[in-house]
């Protein structure tokens, strides 16, 4: 294989990605690249694996088969491996998941301080830099349940940033927020884009794909449909699962 | 309990005195109030008559002991539930099965049974395999390691409990900006796990307390034992028993106490 050539300008490669749970197939030979600084929007009905694609790439779920590179490395099972892996792939859930028992900036430091075992005064720094690109520095040294749920989702952007990944991954990010929260986390999500971010993002915000994402791809039953530029797949779709979906969401 | 309860004769002494009736009598506490004029009447009797100050006096020797012994066997077996309960949360069958196998066989066991059978059977083979006597191993500790051992079973328990209530979000955050599961057990999921079992943890340090007298069936010179040898010789069995039951009592309201007041500090520290 050629990854040698990918590995310079691809920061994700998926190849023929199976995941199975039991007999269910949530991920059925799927094969997709994001290339470095792109924006990749992954869209489709519940239950389509959009999230078991995700959590395969830094192994919170083990791969039936197929091949995952992240920034040249092979995921394989050993830990040391995932260990690398996890630290170049920033996650976003959709329930946020904020450390509740650390404040802001601690939640923030956490990574920097545990897993880089970096000096205290170092990773204050950092979650400091991060805690302001998401415009949250001024809340540090609140704890989690004091925060807004927007809030709370752009600390968890920050405590990923922290840890200087080379791709972010977004589980539907704004899922969980009340309509008037989504604006501001969507708002740090293409700030990242415009500054060069490679992001692979599970979101059925139309207008926020159609403004940022390079590549859209559309997942039913654990397979890829169809993908292509915003533009090709929300306004000429090419399969009709697509055309209803879309349809669907823009209702 | 007791502070509740308290708290609810205050507050309805206060009512009954705008409004007395009897059915506001019939809420008060009357087992505290009984229970305190017990209490009165014990304290008034070991400082006023000779005989009991001289039975309180003799069996307060044993404080000491009975306190060293449920503290020891208690951070012991703290320690124990602790690492048998992260073993008892782990995806490696082995060691999960290693785990349950003590959890199990302790928990099925009366504590008393398992004292004797550490204190004559398990502790003469060791000391049989390291070449020593068995009268090396003072009684002391052998029942602390007894009654560490059956505890240890229980606080692993409380212990999965409070690990297995955090959500599953946590670890995978954690795993996510790249913790290893231990970092991420220790910094992570622990630290949450342990300020939710806090009062269990609390309530088996008081039932340790209680626990402890069982030591007495091995000869340990605690309370109970020196209460049982003095009312065996001075056949003033009513008079030692209650001062016993009253000291224990004493303790254990004291122990709830500090307890409970350790872990509002606590709260109030953490937000
Ligand atoms: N841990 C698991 N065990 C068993 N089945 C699972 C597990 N995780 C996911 N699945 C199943 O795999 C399929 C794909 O799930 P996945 O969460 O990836 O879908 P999704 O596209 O993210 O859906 P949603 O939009 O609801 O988040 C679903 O049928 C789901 O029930
Ligand atoms: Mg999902």
């Amino acid at each position: 294989m050629n990854n040698s050539t990918n590995s310079s300008d691809e920061i994700i490669v998926i190849r023929n990605l199976v995941k199975k749970f039991h007999s269910l197939h949530a991920v059925d030979d799927v094969s997709l690249t994001v290339g470095a600084g792109k924006v990749v929007v992954i869209i489709g009905p519940s239950g389509s694996g959009k999230s078991t694609v995700l959590r395969c790439i830094n192994h919170l779920e083990v791969p039936t088969s197929g091949e995952i590179l992240v920034n040249g490395v092979k995921l394989t099972h050993n830990s040391h491996d995932i260990n690398a892996v996890r630290a170049e792939a920033g996650m976003v859930f959709q329930e946020f998941n904020l450390f509740p028992h650390m404040s802001v900036l601690e939640n923030v430091m956490a990574g920097p301080l545990i897993v880089k075992g970096m000096q205290r005064e170092k990773a204050r720094e950092i979650a400091e830099s991060n805690l302001a690109r998401v415009g949250l520095l001024f809340k540090k040294d609140e704890y989690p349940n004091k925060i807004s749920g927007g809030q709370k989702q752009r600390v968890a952007i920050a405590r990923a940033l922290a840890m200087e990944p080379k791709v972010m991954l977004f589980d539907e990010p704004t899922s969980a927020l009340d309509p008037e929260l989504i604006g501001e986390v969507l708002e740090v999500m293409k700030g990242l884009a415009k500054d060069g971010m490679t992001m692979l993002i599970v979101s059925h915000e139309m207008s926020f794909a159609r403004e940022v994402a390079n590549e859209i791809i559309f997942m039913d039953h654990g397979k890829i449909v169809e993908s292509g530029p915003p533009e090709e797949l929300f306004e000429r779709p090419r399969e009709a699962r697509t055309r209803q979906f879309i349809g669907q969401i823009l209702r | 309990m007791f502070n509740k309860e308290s708290d609810t004769s205050d507050t309805s002494t206060r009512q009954s005195r705008i409004a007395p009736s009897l059915e506001r009598m019939a809420d008060w506490p009357w087992w505290l109030i009984v229970a305190i004029l017990i209490g009165l009447i014990i304290v008034f009797q070991i400082v006023t008559n000779q005989r009991m100050s001289n039975i309180f006096a003799a069996i307060s020797t044993g404080i000491g002991i009975t306190l060293r012994v449920t503290f020891s066997a208690y951070i012991i077996a703290v320690v124990i539930g602790l690492f048998v309960g992260l073993a008892r949360v782990s995806k490696n069958r082995v060691i999960f099965n290693i785990a349950s196998f003590y959890v199990e066989v302790v928990r099925g066991v009366p504590i008393l049974v398992l004292l004797m059978y550490i204190a004559f059977v398990a502790v003469p083979l060791i000391a049989e395999m390291l070449g020593a006597r068995t009268r090396d191993f003072p009684n002391e500790l052998r029942v602390v390691l007894g009654l560490a051992i059956a505890y240890g079973a229980f606080e692993s328990e409380i212990f999965r409990a409070g690990i297995q209530s955090i959500e599953k979000g946590q670890m995978e955050a954690a795993r996510a900006v790249g913790m290893s599961y231990f970092q991420a057990m220790r910094h992570i999921i622990l630290p949450q796990a342990i300020r939710r079992v806090l009062p269990a943890l609390g309530n088996d340090f008081v039932a340790m307390l209680k626990d402890s007298s069982l030591v007495s069936v091995l000869g340990v010179e605690d309370i109970t034992q020196i209460t049982k040898l003095y009312a065996a010789s001075t056949f003033l069995f009513f008079q030692s028993y209650s001062i016993l039951a009253f000291i224990y009592l004493t303790m254990t309201i004291l122990l709830s106490r500090l307890i409970r007041t350790l872990e509002t500090r606590l709260s109030i520290h953490n937000r």
